[in-house]
């Protein structure tokens, strides 16, 4: 792959040029009369606006784009290289190997194995919530991160379901290829939707992983197999973000957020301006191996979670509402 | 708020007005230029802030194509470099407040997306890297009151009250220290040149 910078460079000089020869035009157009000038703004801007959104069959540039991407990725499934690597369809299955360092940028422990008794632990209740996916051993745990909840955490290869191709990066170029001759006689705004559809796809993405997190109750009520869960990918040198990879409902309308903190955090301090509300909600929560759990009750609409180092130290300030 | 000068320190060797004036006339050899100048540090001001390298370079990217969408509207009152710093800072106050990258302008160019390897990523974290110590290096010649206020200021953004309080000064003498600092650091790029 080219530089990207001077990918950049060679593009904004590219837009200089062509931005000089229409400033010429529009320099040229200034010495006509007044009414002429106003007629050809009109059509100017009337032809930029039909560029913006053009349709054409009824289908917008963005959509034809992404249509040829998807024909193109079905058109080469049989393609070797395009082939699927099936994960497992009867629970999680373990594999060695190491979780890409733009998970433990921010959650540092997932790279230390624990004991083999936590892992086991932890792989039996994945297999109780049925989860299909290929677990990176090592990065198996469960984290209390209240005493009334716990989170199930892995890293596993591939995506969700631990589904690939054969050949990431050769099914890309041949995905590429077909998309060319597919969309060779469109408009350019929709090859480049067309391309920008297919970088999207993460079945082509080599090295991809994904972060698995499930809450659990404690304890666990016996006909329960599992809280909520959720399962995030993540490209290699991408790294992951602080947020709230997950919320899910409680009893009574109370909602229970899981966050990623921001590195350093050390608790998470709870504000909010509607002092009634106040009542239920936390005014701190620790974090947890990275991990943090709040539950907001019913009734508080807009409050702000603030990361805390353990030096006291104010980190990012999140607003939310509900 | 921040002071329109203390960008000033990034660079100020070429004449960046007068490459503003070409670029605007359609001058390409003058756009390299002015951004071969400048994109070191404007990749390092926004992957400090953001800390996501591909997202610095999608900021960038859209800084430097509204430079060429607007190099004819730059008035010449205030520094160039302070200029681009503007649009950058308004990049990135946008791109916070909606939570996603704005691309009106690479739009507007007909630009492609730009696609990023591992090797693109470490590209970026070393034009960061040099866009910083580029910073440092001559800070470092600075006396240690002024460069702790001027690191302060300019790299942690504190305002200028906590940092009177870190150091332990009025907040007056705080300003009177950055502003010194400021003078000195463009006088000493001056000469560099």
């Amino acid at each position: 792959m080219t530089d990207p910078f001077e990918e950049l460079e060679r593009q904004l000089r590219r837009a200089v040029r062509i931005s000089s020869g229409e400033r010429s035009r529009r320099a040229w157009r200034g010495h006509r009369r007044a009414w002429a000038i106003v007629a050809v703004a009109m059509l100017v801007a009337s032809a930029t606006a039909l560029a913006a959104t053009r349709l054409v069959g009824g289908q917008s540039l963005e959509t034809q784009g992404r249509k040829i991407a998807l024909r193109a990725a079905r058109e080469t499934a049989s393609v070797p290289a395009c082939l699927q690597v099936g994960g497992p369809s009867t629970g999680p299955v373990l594999s060695e190997g190491a979780p890409l360092a733009a998970i433990t940028v921010l959650l540092p422990s997932l790279a230390t194995p624990v004991s083999s008794r936590e892992r086991a632990a932890t792989l039996a209740q994945f297999v109780r919530a049925r989860l299909n996916a290929i677990l990176l051993s090592r990065t198996l745990r469960t984290i209390p991160v209240t005493p009334h909840v716990q989170l199930l955490v892995a890293v596993g290869v591939g995506e969700s379901g631990g589904e690939s191709v054969r050949s990431p990066l050769a099914c890309a170029r041949a995905r590429l290829a077909r998309a060319q001759q597919l969309d060779g006689k469109r408009p350019a705004t929709v090859q480049r939707w067309a391309r920008w559809r297919l970088g999207q796809m993460r079945d082509t993405v080599p090295g991809l992983q994904t972060l698995y997190i499930f809450e659990l109750p404690v304890p666990l009520p016996p006909h329960v197999l599992a809280g909520g869960g959720t399962a995030d990918p993540v490209r290699p040198g991408h790294a992951l973000k602080p947020g709230l990879p997950l919320v899910a409902g409680e009893p009574g309308g109370a909602r229970l957020l899981i966050g990623i903190a921001a590195r350093d955090a050390a608790h998470i301090r709870l504000q909010t301006r509607d002092t009634g509300a106040m009542h239920g909600l936390p005014t701190q929560v620790a974090v947890r191996e990275g991990f943090y759990a709040v539950t907001v009750p019913r009734g508080v609409r807009k409050f702000r979670l603030i990361e805390v180092a353990a030096d006291g130290r104010m980190l990012r300030p999140v607003d939310l509402r509900q | 708020m921040r002071s329109r000068n203390e960008h000033v320190v990034l660079s100020s060797r070429t004449d960046d007005a007068g490459l503003l004036r070409q670029i605007a006339d359609g001058d390409e050899r003058a756009f390299s230029m002015f951004y071969r100048e400048h994109l070191d540090a404007v990749v390092a001001f926004f992957a400090r802030r953001v800390g996501d390298r591909e997202l610095a370079l999608d900021l960038t990217a859209e800084t430097f194509a509204a430079v060429v969408i607007g190099a004819g509207t730059y008035a010449g009152d205030a520094p160039a470099v302070a200029w681009l710093f503007g649009i950058a800072r308004n990049k990135l106050r946008e791109s916070l407040r909606r939570d996603r990258v704005e691309d009106a302008a690479r739009r507007r160019l007909g630009m492609e997306a730009i696609l990023l390897d591992d090797a693109g990523l470490e590209q970026i974290d070393e034009r960061a890297g040099r866009g910083e110590s580029k910073l440092l290096q001559t800070l470092g010649e600075l006396p240690e009151a002024t460069r702790s206020a001027l690191i302060a200021r300019l790299l942690e953004e504190q305002d200028y009250g906590q940092i009177a309080a870190r150091l332990q000064c009025s907040e007056q003498v705080v300003r009177q220290r950055v502003h010194r600092g400021l003078k000195k650091l463009r006088a000493g790029l001056k000469e560099e040149s």
